[in-house]
């Protein structure tokens, strides 16, 4: 893949690759390394995809995959971020903020579906297909994830 | 808030990388000419020629007989799917019995193609842990899932089940896997397996697991019955006097019809029964690879570890854990030079006692 093309991929789909795993990890500074991680892959691995829709479909696979390496790890365990940290300090406390808090009390798996389903916009079969499981089980996700969200919102009083 | 696109593109419109585009791109580009000349053609050669011999080794190793060679027999036995021998190998471990549950009142929604909620119903299900196995730092779990048998009629065969589980020891949270491994009338049985890192030992701790199900059609663009079964349990995880082999060398031949056969030892180990059968060298028989199974009651068919000595030696997985530690079973002998012989043997806690039955 040439220096052009890879700038021209980055710059497109960076942001999205971030937020996907800034949703799964929560944390910004570990979400900016597995991206950065995730482009360094699509770089030196150089796949052949005819789309750009396909590269981005492959940068979010590596991506849901790094993150859940990340999640896995003893190191993020022990250093797990606290809610707040996501929502920036207290002088950032937006509604925009509050609500992402909120996303972030939702379980890694819950919210990266509902992430890719109500953000990104995939349907329930392109989630199953980009994250490898079943359409049930995105639709199981989907469903617990609304309960637990509208609970939330509820309960913040947003 | 009306909808819940507009609640993430809210929440997430200003999520941004906090370094900037330039700088972010230098970085990776740099690490992607470092990480180029880090491996040259040569150093690859000369790691791919070490990887042979390692496997080459493992592999001479396992064909020694070593132990590595029945932990992977082992492992691969729990891990095939859909055979009677990867159920009954897996089956017999337990925890104890009041760690059966039963819950109530299940919720089941239906949803449309877009997820909605069109219908709620309560039933009636049964959820058990049957089984589990816990080892140093991993656990294997069989669920049992058993749900109305009359609700159960109501849907086509084609509805498929899933299930996913959380599990975490003390806040610590494991890569966990589950298998369905059988779906009969109206139970699904689950096999699950748990990892920890492996500085964890699961002794003494407390795993936490929380179970969710459901059922749909998977080829109708996501219309799904889903059932609500979310439950957290915690079970306690002692191997108390488990945790140490125990072995215990018997001293009762069982006469066979053209030779004896002896049991050798028996070992007890946290919720595994290791267990050496030997055929005297009087006897004249050889032992044929795989010939000889010892069948009991409450443990499962024993998983060949290896041949030698004209012994074999099984380890098996207890189906309970009852007070007595009583079990009752048959041996099954299928030598090529001895009709097949069926006795019964018993075994009561430190105490072997042999019953050579009728045959």
């Amino acid at each position: 893949m040439s220096e052009e093309e890879f700038t021209r991929l980055f710059l497109l789909y960076r942001v999205s690759i971030y937020r996907i795993c800034l949703c799964s990890l929560k944390d910004p500074s570990e979400a900016e390394d597995v991206t950065q991680e995730v482009f360094l892959k699509l770089y030196t691995k150089a796949p052949v995809l005819s789309s750009d829709e396909q590269v981005k479909a492959w940068l979010i696979r590596v991506a849901v995959n790094a993150c859940r390496d990340v999640f896995r790890s003893a190191r993020y365990r022990l250093t797990e971020p606290i809610d707040e940290n996501i929502g920036g300090t207290p002088a950032d406390n937006t509604e925009e903020n509050r609500l992402l808090t909120i996303i972030t009390q939702l379980k890694p798996k819950i919210r990266t579906v509902m992430y890719m389903y109500y953000y990104e916009e995939y349907s329930v079969r392109e989630i199953s297909e980009l994250l490898g499981i079943s359409e049930t089980a995105v639709s199981s996700r989907l469903q617990r994830g609304r309960e637990q969200l509208k609970a939330l919102i509820e309960k913040e009083g947003l | 808030m009306t909808s819940y696109n507009e609640i993430f593109k809210k929440a997430f419109s200003d999520a941004q990388p906090s370094i900037p585009n330039d700088m972010a791109l230098r970085k990776i580009l740099e690490r992607s000419r470092i990480k180029t000349r880090r491996f040259p053609k040569k150093a690859a050669a000369i790691l791919i020629a070490a990887a042979v011999l390692l496997i080459g080794g493992v592999g001479a190793a396992a064909a020694s007989g070593w132990d590595l060679a029945g932990a992977f027999t082992r492992l691969f036995a729990l891990r095939s799917q859909g055979t009677n021998e990867f159920i009954t190998s897996i089956k017999p471990a337990s925890i104890g019995k009041e760690l059966d549950k039963t819950f109530e009142l299940l919720k089941l929604a239906s949803t449309d193609s877009r997820g909605a909620v069109s219908d709620y119903r309560e039933i009636e299900y049964t959820l058990s842990l049957n089984g589990i196995i816990a080892e140093k730092n991993a656990a294997y779990m069989l669920f049992d899932l058993a749900l109305d048998e009359e609700w159960m009629s109501q849907f086509s065969e084609d509805y498929i089940w899933t299930a996913e589980i959380s599990c975490e020891v003390n806040g610590s949270s494991a890569g966990i896997e589950c298998t369905e491994i059988s779906t009969a009338d109206n139970t699904i049985s689950l096999y699950c397996y748990a990892g920890f890192d492996d500085a964890m030992d699961l002794d003494g701790k407390t795993l936490k697991y929380t179970f969710e199900c459901f059922r749909g059609y998977p080829q109708d663009g996501g219309h799904t019955a889903f059932i609500d079964c979310s439950e957290t349990i915690e079970i306690p995880i002692d191997f108390g006097i488990y945790n140490e082999s125990r072995t215990i060398l018997l001293d009762h031949p069982l006469k066979l019809g053209n030779g004896d056969i002896m049991l050798e030892s028996i070992t007890l180990k946290a919720f595994s029964m290791n267990y050496t059968l030997r055929i005297a060298e009087s006897s004249g028989l050889s032992l044929d690879d795989r010939s000889l199974r010892l069948k009991l009651n409450k443990i499962a068919d024993g998983i060949l570890l290896n041949t030698e000595n004209n012994s074999i030696t099984c380890s098996g997985g207890t189906t309970t854990l009852t007070d007595d530690y009583t079990y009752s079973g048959t041996l099954l002998l299928n030598a090529p030079s001895a009709v097949d012989m069926i006795t019964s043997i018993t075994i009561e806690d430190t105490n072997i006692s042999l019953d050579n039955g009728d045959f």
